[in-house]
């Protein structure tokens, strides 16, 4: 099998807004997890910041597209900290938590809008940014939960800011250079129309996100394993990107669904067969972002907005409803793997590694 | 119908916010997002 050697060309902003990524998610958690601490509210808290912070990145992202001078970062971690001021001072929640999530939204826009301008078409980029969440959201829950002082988020805050300073730095000075590099992400299957890409992939990120809080995981009783979990949640994502350059999107894709089954199956009881199986599972997650960014290359911010939609999306059943039973829980992940597959085979072009 | 009205008064309790007025913005939002992502493949294609 032949391999591509991997662009580390700019890779540098994959790393900067990993770190920006990870203290976003630091911050919001650490927050959600101080707002309130009864389970009911709780409940409803989750879904109102998994809407506020999640639907509008598709606007926000066409924005930073349509106006390029548009910088959301400094923004974004400004409003993170000022969320927490309120909540500290004031303790005014909900005026909190709204500006929380404008921050979360406009971090996470800029994020996607520099690695994948400056990334020339590879997903590592892109797929390293996105890994930084998963640390970030164990890290703020143990913040809060053993009662950290606020201003160690801060000072986490303040650290990023030259890192999207920095960031930022990567873009090319010609407008072009930036849409060449979006132009490169050529992974689309060329024969299938691209309005029906892009509803294929939101719908592999709508199952992929429901199945994400369906996976037996019985054996997550403790702190440690909650980390490890995580751990292994984010490694898969950068991983993804990481491979999909090297081997080819279609290959990593469908290999790293049906690898991730057996042992999502397989780990309700055995932490490191699950672990494997998370590992695999959250590989996909810059596969679909660059298969949108393939038929919507002069809008990244826009695709970048369409994964969030369908990541909150996939979410909402599990706001309502929960499968309880083990088995009809596998039958679910089953069924759920099949129809990534199937969508991902018609919308990713075959690979041109190999 | 009983979740939604469940949803719906909790939603009023902590955030004062009616529930069926944020779900409707949000999908004027997604509308809005679907519409310019339709706008940016037409212009692409041309």
């Amino acid at each position: 099998m032949k391999i591509k050697p991997l662009n580390t060309h700019n890779l540098g902003t994959g790393f900067l807004y990993f770190y920006v990524h990870f203290v976003t998610e630091v911050a919001c958690f650490f927050a959600l997890f101080r707002y309130v601490e009864d389970p009911p509210a709780m409940w409803l808290l989750f879904f109102a910041y998994d809407m506020l912070a999640f639907i509008p990145q598709g606007i926000f992202g066409y924005v930073c597209d349509r106006f390029k001078k548009v910088s959301l970062g400094i923004a974004g971690l400004v409003l993170l900290a000022a969320a927490l001021l309120l909540e500290q001072l004031g303790n005014v929640t909900f005026l909190s938590m709204v500006i929380l999530c404008i921050g979360n939204a406009f971090t996470h826009v800029d994020g996607a809008e520099v690695t994948l301008r400056t990334s020339n078409g590879s997903l590592s980029h892109s797929a390293i940014f996105v890994a930084g969440g998963s640390f970030g959201v164990v890290t703020g829950q143990l913040l809060a939960s053993a009662g950290a002082p606020y201003w160690i988020v801060y000072f986490l805050i303040a650290i990023a800011v030259p890192f999207v300073i920095l960031g930022h730095m990567y873009l090319g000075k010609d407008p072009g250079e930036d849409r060449a590099s979006c132009r490169a992400f050529r992974y689309s299957n060329p024969n299938v129309g691209k309005a029906l890409i892009v509803v294929l992939s939101v719908a592999v990120v709508v199952v992929r996100g429901y199945m994400a809080y369906g996976i037996p995981i019985s054996w997550k009783k403790t702190t440690l394993q909650s980390i490890i979990l995580f751990t292994f949640m984010g490694v898969g994502k950068a991983l993804g990107g990481v491979l999909a350059d090297v081997f080819g999107v279609k290959k990593v894709a469908l290999s790293s669904i049906l690898v991730a089954l057996p042992f999502l199956l397989l780990g309700d009881r055995h932490m490191f067969v699950s672990l494997i199986g998370v590992m695999f599972f959250s590989m996909t997650m810059a596969v679909t972002l660059a298969v949108l960014v393939s038929v919507l290359p002069n809008a990244p911010g826009l695709a970048f907005g369409f994964t969030t939609i369908g990541l909150f999306l996939g979410t909402v059943p599990v706001f309502f409803f929960k499968i309880t039973s083990l088995a009809a829980n596998c039958i679910m992940l089953s069924v759920l793997t099949a129809v990534c597959v199937v969508c991902f085979a018609v919308s990713i072009r075959k690979d041109e590694i190999g | 119908m009983n979740i939604f009205n469940t949803v719906n008064s909790a939603i009023f309790q902590y955030v004062k916010t009616p529930f069926f007025a944020l779900v409707a913005i949000f999908a004027i939002v997604v509308v809005l997002t679907v519409v310019f992502a339709v706008r940016e493949i037409k212009n692409d294609t041309k």
